[in-house]
């Protein structure tokens, strides 16, 4: 019996020693190195500028910051044959949006385990890069935080950072879609139906600007106990064979000049400009 | 024979058009089979697919054409989840998809395209 019990605690801590640490030193694997030199070497470059590269995000790593969305930058830096010099540049960005968010996330009172911190830790750098600032997402863990009730976890507040840069990529209020998403996280949201809450709201994002929604009522029905799938019960039960109501590439709209020309009346005086909210998107 | 001459020029000109714009571009569909990608390129001599799926390779997920439409044409199988997406024409050529569920920046000046897998879409 006394063996046994002596058999489990060994093979417990073994686990756990076994285990990596939160925040514990990260490397480019080996094999991840020799694919990224063969691509860049493919594409015309030289292997000293991929190893620059990988030795910035080696760097990340030795702080415990996760490599995997780095090397993945990478990668498509050099895939789409953009200078070293170039894709150097936004992997200093995205380690500088990774150190902020695994500071936040250590600041978090329930850290959870390395793969989990890892992944929360990604999801909100990515919420930092589309937009989302320190603040807004300092806000978002206050106004969560219910009296006597349980801190947001570290995926929630990822979740809801992620959530809240959709919002604010729709130029919809920043202040109220914080709001919105500390009432979820409140309400016992998963971390991926805040993404997808805040994606739907930019998906909608006219019918808000237009008043035919508002932030201050969604949060509202939240407080009430709608639950995610009411609330997205549109696309939840889309037909599969049926896209999203898909986006055009800004990029690619056509511009007011393509249209045909009308002459102008020549005694008309010139329009102002109109405000940048209300341009159609 | 100058008439002739036009009007076939002329019904030439007005088949390719309609055809071009029959289809116009497609999102990226959902389906039981993966999710089909169609991208309209006439002039292209391949089209690939490439993405953070397939660690944004231009090889791995080439298109076919379908017909003679300039539509190309994959069906991918996904896991759930955002996947980020651009096409690549005659292997060198990056185009941003032109309809998609969602953009992001690329951080390079470029727009990846979203296609979003959710786990009850399949």
């Amino acid at each position: 019996m006394i063996a046994r019990r002596a058999v489990t605690a060994l093979a417990v801590v073994a686990c756990a020693l076994a285990a990596p640490a939160p925040g514990a030193a990260q490397s480019v694997p080996a094999s991840e190195r020799e694919a990224l030199v063969r691509l860049i070497v493919d594409r015309g470059g030289r292997a000293e500028d991929a190893d620059a590269l990988i030795d910035h995000a080696n760097a990340a790593g030795a702080k415990g910051l996760p490599v995997t969305p780095l090397t993945n930058k990478i990668r498509e830096g050099i895939a789409k044959g953009h200078e070293p010099a170039r894709i150097d540049a936004l992997i200093q960005q995205l380690t500088g949006h990774l150190e902020s968010a695994d500071r936040m996330i250590r600041d978090l009172p329930q850290p959870p385990g390395a793969a989990g911190r890892e992944a929360s830790v990604t999801l909100l750098a990515d919420a930092f890069f589309s937009g989302v600032t320190g603040d807004e997402v300092n806000e978002i863990r206050r106004l969560s935080q219910a009296p006597g009730g349980a801190p947001i976890s570290p995926d929630g507040l990822a979740g809801a950072a992620k959530g809240l840069s959709f919002i604010k990529e729709a130029r919809l209020s920043a202040t109220e879609g914080a709001a919105v998403m500390s009432e979820a996280a409140r309400g016992g949201f998963r971390s991926l139906d805040m993404v997808d809450l805040g994606r739907e709201i930019k998906r909608r994002e006219r019918d808000f600007r237009e008043g035919r929604a508002t932030l201050r009522a969604l949060r509202e029905a939240i407080a009430r106990g709608s639950r995610p799938e009411q609330l997205l019960r549109e696309r939840r039960t889309r037909n599969t064979d049926r896209p999203a109501t898909p986006r055009r590439d800004p990029a690619t709209r056509p511009e007011p000049a393509a249209r045909p020309e009308r002459p102008r009346p020549p005694d008309r005086p010139d329009r102002p400009e109109r405000p940048e909210a209300t341009r159609t998107r | 024979m100058r008439l002739r001459v036009s009007i076939a020029l002329m019904a030439a000109a007005c088949a390719s058009w309609s055809c071009a714009t029959a289809t116009g571009p497609t999102p990226p569909v959902v389906t039981p089979a993966g999710v089909r990608f169609v991208f309209e390129h006439g002039d292209a001599r391949s089209v690939a697919l490439a993405g953070s799926f397939n660690q944004w390779s231009i090889s791995s997920h080439p298109m076919s054409r379908a017909g003679s439409s300039g539509a190309w044409t994959a069906v991918v199988a996904l896991p759930p989840g955002e996947h980020l997406f651009m096409y690549v024409v005659d292997g060198a050529r990056w185009i941003s998809p032109p309809l998609a569920e969602d953009y992001s920046d690329d951080g390079f000046g470029a727009r990846n395209g979203i296609v979003v897998v959710r786990s009850n879409d399949r």
